[in-house]
């Protein structure tokens, strides 16, 4: 009977084989597998440079834009306060409106192309030609 | 890599930022013991590489997670154990059966082992203890090579495979007794063999 120590040394009456199995275990993998497992992890790290990652900035301006857009609305709904400008008069509040939507729709076309341009990824474009 | 001054640290700083002789550097020093755990489990030396190709890109993908006062082997080793154990899942089941605790842990050697194993070469030595773990359970050949190959204490083997000591030491104290047993059986057919 040999009883069995747990602080993974090599005991006098076990010695013979716990070296055995020290020395003894252990199996490599085949030549190539460093230089295969480095090429499909330098494979996915390009890759993953490439992803694409949609920005969030533009949809906050978007959001933006949509509430400047809804502020005529307001502006129709509370138009029955009596404005003490002319130009807020209840006749030219439709030539008012036209403007607004207008610039809004101006404003709305740069964010647009700027979404475009950074989503489109257009400066990484130019950097890698 | 044959700069005495590299050293594992220095191997992981270079891996997070990136740097390819890192990765290499981790890959040679540790890809046999991680093979071996892999074989250990999977019992087929293309499902153990695939394996171990698989836990190694995991660890590079996440070596910036890894805490800085841990032991790389010991979070290595895990990945490769989870890695098996998921590749295993979809094949075999697990071994869940309960284990009962020995009152002492003495280990009963089999006269013929006794009698027989000193006197075999050096050569013949390996190659029967190799052989006699090659037949041990997946639990066993993983608690014996954690343990004797890979020198893990008991408390690391825990962390990597999530059992407690007491498990551990169980299956460590069947695997060395399985082991005897093996390797007398072993014996035995060479004697006859020899007759």
């Amino acid at each position: 009977m040999k009883k069995l120590n747990f602080n993974n040394q090599c005991s006098e009456d076990d010695e013979k084989l716990v070296k055995l199995l020290k020395t003894s275990i252990g199996q490599a993998p085949s030549e190539q597998f460093t230089e295969r497992t480095l090429e499909k992890f330098m494979v996915f790290k390009t890759k993953q440079k490439n992803v694409h990652k949609p920005l969030k900035s533009p949809l906050y301006m978007m959001l933006i834009i949509g509430l400047i857009l809804l502020i005529p609305v307001f502006l129709t709904l509370t138009s029955q306060i009596p404005f003490p400008d002319s130009r807020f008069r209840l006749e030219n509040i439709s030539f008012q409106l036209d403007a607004w939507y207008i610039l809004s729709t101006i404003l709305l076309l740069l964010v647009l192309m700027g979404v475009v341009w950074a989503e489109l990824s257009v400066p990484k474009f130019f950097k890698t030609q | 890599m044959n700069n005495p001054n590299y050293s594992e640290e220095t191997a992981i700083a270079r891996s997070i930022a990136g740097h390819e002789d890192g990765y290499r550097y981790l890959l040679e020093k540790y890809k046999t013991y991680a093979f071996t755990i892999a074989i250990g489990i999977a019992k087929n030396e293309e499902n153990a590489e695939e394996i171990v190709q698989d836990a190694f890109i995991r660890v590079f993908k996440n070596i910036a997670k890894f805490k800085k006062g841990g032991k790389f082997s010991t979070w290595l080793y895990r990945i490769v154990y989870n890695t098996s154990l998921t590749r295993l899942k979809g094949r075999r089941s697990i071994d869940t059966r309960s284990l009962n605790e020995p009152e002492n842990y003495e280990l009963d050697i089999p006269d013929n082992y006794a009698n027989g194993f000193d006197n075999l070469v050096s050569s013949d030595k390996i190659a029967f203890v190799n052989k006699a773990i090659e037949n041990l359970s997946e639990y066993e050949n993983l608690v014996v090579t954690l343990y004797y190959a890979n020198e893990c204490s008991i408390i690391e083997i825990a962390q990597i495979t999530g059992w407690n000591t007491s498990t551990i030491k169980t299956r460590l104290y069947r695997a060395r007794q399985n082991l005897y047993v093996e390797l007398s059986r072993l014996l035995g057919n060479e004697t006859k063999d020899i007759r």
